[in-house]
């Protein structure tokens, strides 16, 4: 996963390739971050740009559903005052969602000649791992890039957004169950502004003592401010860290210095722990922003190639109660090497 | 029970719990507090607590009444650096070089030379975190870690025909002049002042030393930088060096009035700080102006710093910076002096007066002499021809 600059989209776009893009408005001012970049793409012949809208039946808030659909039908309007070929595809979320349906998308949109960028800003974490697994594939499409834009800032009065037990994407089972599968393993944290779900993961773990723990400390680049502020929303687990386990606190100031880093300690934990060793589990907790969920996935093809057991922690989910970002800030790409 | 003088000033008329809520003081403060429980401040001695809340009581005590709800409230807005996050820094540098370089950390090593600004360790930090190894195989990496005595260096090969044999300093030479990569590592940059002046001088030695094509890429590496001292670095060298640094601190983080700003030709910015109070952060100016009438600018031991800083005050940090950093090993003077300053024993006995600052600050420039690197740059710029003629035997 390697980082591009957003402003040279231009140059990753090949003539003789088609492109296809697939974006996310919903009320979120930074989900229209790639789309702005999109637009902007001058002199680019094969463009299709496939509108996604999430619509849940059971979760509604009206006026974050209005919301969305003015920014939806925004999104729309733009492309189609640009000529740039759009297609809509609604997606039932979260209920009756399926890994099935983003396989359908790759049916119907994708092959193995198409260069596929993906909007990850404002996509939920088990859509964006069954992206991860659908389109990482052998031969699913030919390049694969994701953007990712983060807000300006979060509310400041936020309500829980995630209650009840913890459980692991990969294996669906809930991670208390899993932690007694096992006798030892590491625990990596890339815990949330917020600061809960780190602590609940973290509490889970401590439980056993042959885990070791990592904590993944963002330290933004261009904003100290925001950083300070989610390190004191986890001062409790980072407390715990410096007394319990404090070498292993990382700090990273990108989210491609945050992947490099996991790469790291991935591949220290191969020549630690090495196919031999049973009863060893590698819990990823990517509670942070949310291309390192991206950076988790491969990190867990990586150590399953390896024959380590692996699982990625996901908080159950509940729809959010107020609008979840506000602003737009920057938009960043990554490009993801699918031979590797 | 017995209040402390904190829980007196939270409790007066105007702090209430409200003020305390919006502030975020109680989580601030305990960020702070757990910060430096386990990277601890490192100019403190021993009769300083190690306790932050007991430090900024002491400092308080010196600080009138009306000003302390406001002082406490800045003491919150500190931003503590510790050596994890700037150990942590270095390897994020090392491996945004890398990925310069097309990820191949071989090459990087091998063709890099690094020069550090002021150099206090930084370079074996850099090589001890990223394990690198041979840093003191003197073929593989030269002894020379400053721009300054890289140029004592040539002006001494230059000047003196004996010291054309000395093996010493032609392997110094020889080392740098054989890599591809000049890297130039800072911890900080707030005003820009020293890095600008050490850019300067390396992007000359390197134009005295290679010709248009074959000339090293010079590689400047920042832990923390302001975006005044980036703007000033872009507008100057632009595209004659890359600049790397793991974190921006801008204008918006700045406590100055507003005279600083229309000097700086620049609109007075929303403040991040205070949680964006304007009332705040025109408060705490108002602090810092007492603070410096009263204290900073009337200290004899500081009148060569303000002279040279061209202000008529230094109540707001070197060149009118006005961060509230604190990195663990020391403050710099960039940041407000109502963090770092002690009054010297002179003014203490001119004045009859004393603080204590909650980030006591070391003083690495006193006098604020130079190194003499510029008369000597001066005189091998004069002799460049045959400076470089010589050289090329060496490449």
């Amino acid at each position: 996963m390697v980082e591009i600059e957003i402003n040279n989209l231009s140059k990753e776009i090949d003539n003789n390739v088609k492109h296809v893009f697939f974006i996310s408005p919903n009320y979120e001012d930074r989900s229209m971050g790639f789309l702005n970049h999109i637009v902007k793409l001058k002199n680019i012949k094969d463009i299709e740009v496939v509108v996604l809208k999430l619509q849940s039946q059971n979760y509604k808030v009206d006026i974050l559903d209005d919301l969305k659909t003015n920014m939806y039908n925004y999104a729309i309007e733009i492309l189609k005052k640009t000529k740039i070929s759009t297609k809509i595809k609604e997606l039932a979320y979260p209920d009756r969602y399926t890994i099935k349906a983003i396989e359908h998308l790759k049916r119907d949109y994708v092959n193995k000649d198409k260069h596929v960028i993906f909007d990850f800003s404002c996509l939920p974490k088990a859509i964006i791992l069954d992206v991860c697994k659908t389109f990482f594939a052998k031969d699913a499409c030919k390049k694969f890039s994701f953007t990712y834009s983060s807000p300006q800032s979060y509310p400041k009065i936020r309500h829980p957004q995630a209650i009840g037990e913890m459980k692991g994407m990969l294996t669906q089972k809930s991670i208390s169950r899993l932690l007694d599968e096992y006798e030892n393993g590491t625990l990596i944290n890339f815990p949330s502004d917020l600061g809960y779900s780190g602590q609940l993961i973290s509490d889970q773990v401590a439980k056993y003592t042959d885990f070791e723990q990592y904590l993944f400390i963002y330290m933004r680049r261009r904003s100290p401010l925001h950083s300070f502020d989610a390190m004191a929303g986890n001062s409790n687990l980072l407390s715990e860290a410096h007394k319990e386990w404090r070498n292993n606190i990382i700090n990273h100031f990108s989210i491609q210095d945050g992947y490099r880093k996991l790469r790291d300690i991935i591949e220290n934990i191969k020549s630690k722990v090495g196919s031999s060793t049973k009863g060893y589990l590698v819990l990823l907790a990517p509670f942070g922003p949310k291309p390192l969920i991206v950076g988790c996935f491969i990190m867990s093809e990586i150590l399953k190639k390896s024959e380590i057991d692996v699982e990625i922690v996901q908080e159950s989910s509940f729809q959010y109660s107020s609008v979840y970002s506000i602003g737009l800030d920057k938009t960043y790409l990554f490009k993801i090497d699918l031979i590797n | 029970m017995q209040q402390t003088l904190i829980q007196k000033i939270l409790a007066k008329q105007g702090v209430n719990s409200e003020y305390i809520d919006t502030q975020n003081l109680i989580s601030k403060l305990s960020l702070l507090e757990l910060l430096q429980k386990y990277e601890r401040y490192m100019c403190l001695d021993s009769s300083h607590s190690t306790k932050y809340i007991k430090r900024i009581e002491t400092s308080l005590q010196f600080i009138p009444e009306e000003y302390q709800k406001v002082a406490l409230t800045l003491f919150a807005n500190v931003f503590y650096v510790g050596e994890s996050i700037l150990s942590d820094a270095l390897v994020y540098l090392f491996k945004e070089i890398v990925a310069l370089h097309d990820d191949n950390e071989n090459h990087v090593v091998n063709s890099m030379h690094i020069f550090e600004v002021d150099p206090s360790g930084l370079i074996e930090s850099f090589f001890r975190v990223n394990k690198i190894v041979g840093r003191l195989d003197s073929e593989t990496f030269s002894r020379c870690k400053s721009v300054g005595e890289f140029i004592t260096n040539l002006h001494n090969y230059m000047s003196c025909a004996k010291l054309q044999n000395n093996a010493a300093l032609i392997s110094n030479i020889k080392g740098l002049l054989k890599k591809d990569i000049w890297i130039l590592l800072t911890d900080f940059s707030f005003s820009g002042t020293s890095l600008k002046s050490e850019i300067d001088k390396l992007v000359k030695l390197r134009d005295i030393c290679f010709t248009q094509s074959k000339r090293p890429k010079i590689i400047v590496c920042v832990q923390i930088i302001s975006t005044k001292s980036l703007e000033e670095i872009n507008n100057k060298f632009g595209d004659e060096i890359h600049l790397v640094y793991a974190q921006i601190y801008n204008d918006r983080l700045r406590i100055v009035p507003k005279q600083v700003w229309k000097n700086e030709g620049k609109q007075l910015p929303q403040s991040l700080l205070f949680e964006q109070s304007n009332k705040i952060y025109l408060e705490v100016v108002e602090l810092c102006k007492w603070f410096g009438s009263e204290y900073i600018d009337r200290d004899p031991d500081h009148a060569i710093t303000l002279k040279h800083g061209q202000r008529s005050t230094l109540a707001f940090g070197y060149k009118d910076c006005g961060f509230t950093i604190i990195p663990q090993r020391n403050a710099p003077s960039n940041s407000l002096p109502i963090l770092w300053y002690t009054p010297s024993k002179k003014f203490q006995q001119e004045n009859n007066k004393n603080y204590i600052p909650p980030f006591p600050r070391t003083t690495s420039r006193v006098n604020q002499s130079t190194s003499g690197d510029k008369t000597h740059l001066e005189e091998i710029e004069k002799n460049k021809k045959e400076l470089r003629k010589s050289l090329t035997l060496l490449k």
